[in-house]
């Protein structure tokens, strides 16, 4: 705007210079000013970061001063012994680009480094997006390769962002990173795989007794109605029944609680499998069960041509509950599949993180 | 006399530096340093696929059509000349934006489909693969940005006056950019089919 006049004054000093008088005038003045227009004229960078003030920038304040104070410690240290010129930002907000452009203008601003070395290094975090990225200068790139920065950011920061121990990640970090420059062989890439190599044997045994308890209860459904039979005085045979329900229900049970620890443990991330699992333990236990839930119709509701009318309709209150309780356990092992499939896929516990680059 | 002849030679070289001449030999060399880095990433990005492939090949062998693709885009950027002398000839450059975005893509696809084998997921080489792809990706970016930047300087100085007069007078033509490659394609949603199978 100030630029205006100035403007003008271009015009007239060019008409002067293609009088070819006023060169050099116009080379002061003229061009320098219609570049200076242009230049104003660009629309301003997408992402604007702030000025370098000191190596760690704590703009959402993160960190404790003390942290804070250590980390610069550990930063003049990496930059005496291994020649890294790190610097760490962390933002309040980045303004809706990505971590990527952020971390790049941030670099281009603060120019981390030494000049013709090239050998910076910024720790962008931004705790609102929970995400971080290690923008690595130019010179660095043969050591702190992408390989090393993801396995840093996968193996340290996550896990250590995680449960909000960000200096303490920092730290360990920047370590890593002097490590790398001395030449040594950090963080090896068979440590990078988490899990899969090696199954994942925590929540097995939950995962396979879940599944007994889950066939116990027909059973115990069905010892309940006998109990009453008996009290009615209806059962008759009913102690061996009830022996013969056990055990085919305990062997069901174990079968598919092997399958569903040792399939849960072998296939984590698909839930499909212990669902699947479970619709097929609903139907053994459906076939199984049929002959036993129409024997324990009769001890609930007696023989069918009994003239007991007042204790039939008393008990019928009392029945329909236990029966639906009945049919819905039969289903229960497929409909309530859901609650228990979350628990096989959750039972795993640990995850890589989604594999993307630097959320945490 | 000989006074008059250094006075037209200082004149024309103050007029010379003074409009745009210089600049746009700095702001050319500028273009030529991002062109490279362009190339040189892209390059980079060429040399990962083989590794990359086999990797994959490990563990989805019968994952060929995308596996074909990427070998086939890898084949096609094979074929073209990297060469600086590619920004000259706007045919060549627009072949050679065309083959590295279907690299890009296939890529992409194949980056997709690596998600449905855990084990391959969870390989350290192929892990390690994947962020160098990741870095190798954010660098081209970075490096189209850069270019591009340079050459909307450059393009700057071209057109605008006085600065243009020097460049009609020594035949200086703006030069090409990076544009968005299929624009269809972008601005269509993305369409999700649920009844494809996973896998």
């Amino acid at each position: 705007m100030i630029m205006k006049p100035a403007a003008n004054s271009v015009a007239a000093k060019s008409a002067g210079m293609l009088l070819g008088v006023f060169v050099r005038l116009f080379r002061r003045l003229g061009c320098l000013l219609a570049f200076a227009l242009l230049l104003i004229g660009q629309p301003a960078m997408a992402y604007d970061a702030p000025s370098f003030r000191g190596d760690v920038v704590d703009d959402a304040a993160l960190l404790s001063e003390a942290e804070r104070e250590m980390l610069r410690e550990r930063i003049q240290t990496l930059r005496e012994a291994d020649d890294i010129w790190a610097a760490i930002h962390i933002v309040r907000s980045l303004q809706e680009t990505s971590i990527e452009e952020a971390a790049v203008t941030t670099f281009e601003k603060w120019k981390l480094g030494q000049k013709g070395k090239d050998n910076g290094v910024l720790v962008l975090i931004a705790p609102n997006e929970r995400k971080m990225r290690i923008e690595v200068g130019y010179g660095l790139e043969g050591t702190l390769t992408d390989a090393l920065s993801k396995r840093i950011i996968d193996q340290i920061y996550v896990p250590a962002f995680r449960e909000q121990r960000f200096a303490e990640g920092l730290m360990q970090g920047f370590e890593i990173m002097g490590q790398a420059r001395r030449g040594e062989a950090p963080l090896p890439e068979s440590q990078s795989a988490p899990v899969q190599t090696e199954i994942n044997w925590d929540g097995a045994g939950s995962r396979f007794l879940w599944v007994i308890g889950l066939n116990l209860v027909p059973v115990a459904l069905y010892g309940a109605a006998v109990a009453y039979g008996r009290r009615r005085g209806r059962a008759h045979f009913g102690d061996s029944d009830f022996r013969t329900l056990l055990v085919i229900f305990l062997f069901i049970g174990f079968i598919f609680g092997l399958f569903q620890a040792v399939f849960g443990a072998a296939f984590p991330e698909d839930p499909e499998v212990g669902t699947a699992l479970l619709v097929g333990n609903g139907l053994f236990a459906a076939v199984f069960g049929i002959p036993f839930m129409l024997r324990a119709k009769r001890f609930l509701f007696g023989f069918s041509a009994r003239p007991h009318r007042g204790s039939a309709a008393s008990s019928a209150s009392s029945t329909s509950s236990s029966t639906t309780a009945w049919e819905s356990s039969g289903s229960s092992s497929s409909s309530s599949s859901d609650s228990d499939s979350s628990s096989s896929s959750s039972g795993g516990g640990s995850s890589g993180g989604g594999g993307s680059s630097g959320d945490w | 006399m000989k006074f008059l002849k250094l006075l037209t030679a200082l004149l024309v070289f103050l007029s010379l530096s003074g409009c745009g001449y210089n600049a746009m030999q700095a702001q050319d060399e500028q273009i030529k340093a991002a062109w490279a880095e362009v190339l040189n990433q892209y390059q980079r990005r060429a040399d990962l696929v083989p590794n990359l492939v086999n990797t994959v090949k490990g563990y989805a062998a019968h994952e060929k059509e995308v596996l074909t693709q990427v070998t086939e885009a890898r084949a096609q950027i094979g074929a073209l000349k990297l060469s600086p002398e590619l920004l000259a000839d706007p045919a060549s450059f627009a072949r050679f934006q065309q083959a590295q975005s279907q690299m890009s893509s296939a890529l992409s696809r194949l980056l997709v489909v690596s998600e449905n084998y855990p084990a391959l997921k969870a390989d350290g080489a192929f892990r390690d693969l994947q962020a160098q792809l990741e870095g190798s990706e954010n660098r081209i970016t970075v490096a189209r940005n850069r270019y591009i930047k340079a050459v909307q300087e450059y393009n700057t100085t071209v057109r605008s006056f006085p600065s243009n007069l020097t460049a009609m007078a020594f035949g200086y033509q703006t030069k090409p950019s990076f544009e968005v490659q299929d624009e269809k394609a972008i601005s269509a949603a993305p369409r999700v089919d649920f009844n494809a199978p996973a896998r």
